[in-house]
């Protein structure tokens, strides 16, 4: 009896640290980006909930079924395994697919206070580690996941709604929409998540990849836009 | 695990499967000799191949690198590997687009490696033309050493817009990687696998060209100089930015003459401060 209700609480404390890592209130400054959507908003591209749906549901199918997902899957086996070098070779590989000078600050601003957070929470072996982890904010996501005996699925669960929640919660201010629309929306956008974590777990090696040009050149021009309240 | 380093190399299972086309290689060195760039090293098998090197602007090694006149169906490869000694510098052109065509199911396939150690590459061809049903695979390797200079674009045309026809069926892997020192810099793949690949708001927007030019050694006097250049056109779309010495252009277009036009004279206006030649251009692309 004692071991089964052992097991409960484990369980418990492995959903809530999900529900954490997932937590839009992280102090990890995530409410300051955008992702090029501020510029799509200002050239007209995204003027309504759906094309909202429509922009992140491109990047849902390409870029986090093709690039995003299949990464932070490697990372986490990386941190189970604890093998700094795949580590070190796929966080490589993850900085050099973002694409603009703006995204790329973003992986690395974000990772830094990840790891600083981690390092503050404890998290085993993330002190050690933290030079690594710290490089990209998706590393110190899966590390942090890995050592929390989140299961790999759960873990692009968690990665791919914190990432939808956090542009659609942008877009709400940047478009503006109401709240209640902005909730449909993601409503709405969750329903592609399963199927985008399918397709990235059956991702091989040599497939990781994917570009999105309009992303880019929105993201290149939202260096140079006059009026930003967003980093990126 | 495979390494994530090894992720661009050649071999592909689909291309295995097929009936063989021909498979084409061209393997070129250059060298410093004296005052000018060689052609040091040279060996070519199949369709493709270069003419003799000229010396435009003195020192600096020119080629045309001339395509297989008849294009690439499926199952035909296409090697390309240049190597550039220390010292040395060249600029490669197209005198034509290449051309890849519609394809009953295997893939065709061209790769480029381009070395560079301590030496300076224009790589500035023509583009890709993937004309509708075509299934091909495409990937470019630049490989800086030391104090490589490059600038170089890939331009690829997504079907045939002048006759408005789309990519649609059609298959297309196109692949850049820019690596320093064994480390990547830029890893850019845009794949293909159905019409919703050709209509993503985030990526091509229904635009049939699609195209990027990168130069190393970049600070932010280069990247003010490289956008100056830029002039509103609604159907040619342009961003810039630069990741600490890179520099990136992406376009996004209707028409490849008017994305090539707005990459040459960004071209022209990076040229002196990075290579320290004025611009002037070749002489092929006028006629």
């Amino acid at each position: 009896m004692r071991t089964t209700i052992g097991i409960i609480m484990m369980a418990d404390l492995t959903l809530l640290r999900l529900l954490h890592l997932a937590s839009p209130t992280l102090p990890t400054g995530a409410f300051s980006y955008s992702q090029g959507i501020e510029w799509a908003v200002e050239c007209g591209w995204v003027r309504s909930p759906a094309d909202l749906e429509g922009w992140l549901g491109d990047q849902l199918r390409n870029q986090m079924a093709r690039l995003d997902l299949p990464l932070v899957a490697r990372l986490h086996a990386a941190a189970l395994a604890s093998d700094d070098c795949a580590m070190t070779d796929w966080t490589d590989l993850l900085l050099a697919s973002r694409e603009t000078r703006e995204l790329r600050d973003e992986e690395s601003n974000r990772g830094r206070a990840l790891a600083d957070l981690l390092v503050s929470l404890e998290v085993e072996g993330a002190a050690d580690r933290k030079p690594a982890i710290a490089r990209a904010q998706a590393a110190g996501f899966a590390y942090a996941a890995a050592r929390w005996d989140i299961d790999p699925r759960r873990t692009l669960l968690a990665y791919a709604w914190s990432w939808l929640e956090n542009l659609v919660i942008a877009a709400v201010k940047i478009v503006p929409l109401g709240q209640t629309q902005g909730q449909r929306t993601l409503a709405r956008l969750i329903q592609s998540v399963p199927r985008a974590i399918d397709r990235a777990l059956a991702v091989e090696d040599a497939e990781i990849g994917a570009g999105a040009p309009a992303l880019a050149i929105a993201s290149s021009l939202h260096e140079t836009q006059y009026t930003r309240l967003f980093r990126s | 695990m495979t390494h994530p380093l090894s992720i661009d190399t050649h071999p592909s299972e689909a291309a295995d499967a097929a009936p063989m086309g021909w498979e084409a290689r061209l393997s070129l060195g250059f060298a410093r000799r004296g005052a000018r760039t060689v052609l040091a090293k040279r060996s070519a098998r199949g369709p493709l191949t270069v003419q003799r090197p000229f010396y435009p602007e003195g020192d600096l090694c020119h080629l045309y690198l001339l395509h297989p006149p008849g294009g690439l169906v499926g199952g035909d490869r296409l090697e390309v590997e240049l190597d550039l000694d220390p010292g040395s510098s060249a600029m490669i052109t197209t005198p034509g687009a290449a051309k890849f065509y519609r394809s009953l199911g295997p893939r065709a396939e061209q790769h480029q490696r381009l070395r560079i150690r301590d030496a300076g590459l224009e790589w500035l061809p023509q583009e890709n033309i993937l004309f509708p049903g075509c299934n091909a695979h495409l990937s470019t390797r630049v490989e800086l050493h030391g104090d490589a200079r490059f600038i170089g674009w890939e331009i690829q045309c997504l079907g045939l817009p002048s006759n408005g026809e789309r990519l649609d069926p059609g298959r297309a892997s196109l692949q850049l990687r820019i690596e320093r020192d064994g480390r990547p810099l830029l890893w850019d793949r845009l794949n293909i696998e159905d019409a919703n690949d050709l209509d993503g708001p985030s990526g091509l927007r229904g635009m049939p060209v699609t195209a990027t030019l990168i130069a190393t050694g970049a600070d932010n006097d280069v990247l003010r100089l490289a956008r100056e250049t830029l002039v509103p056109d609604p159907d040619t779309l342009i961003g810039i930015t630069r990741i600490e010495d890179l520099l990136i252009v992406r376009a996004l277009g209707l028409a490849s003459d008017r994305v090539r036009n707005r990459l040459t004279a960004i071209w022209a206006g990076i040229r002196q401060p990075l290579l320290g030649r004025p611009a002037q251009a070749p002489r092929i692309w006028a006629t």
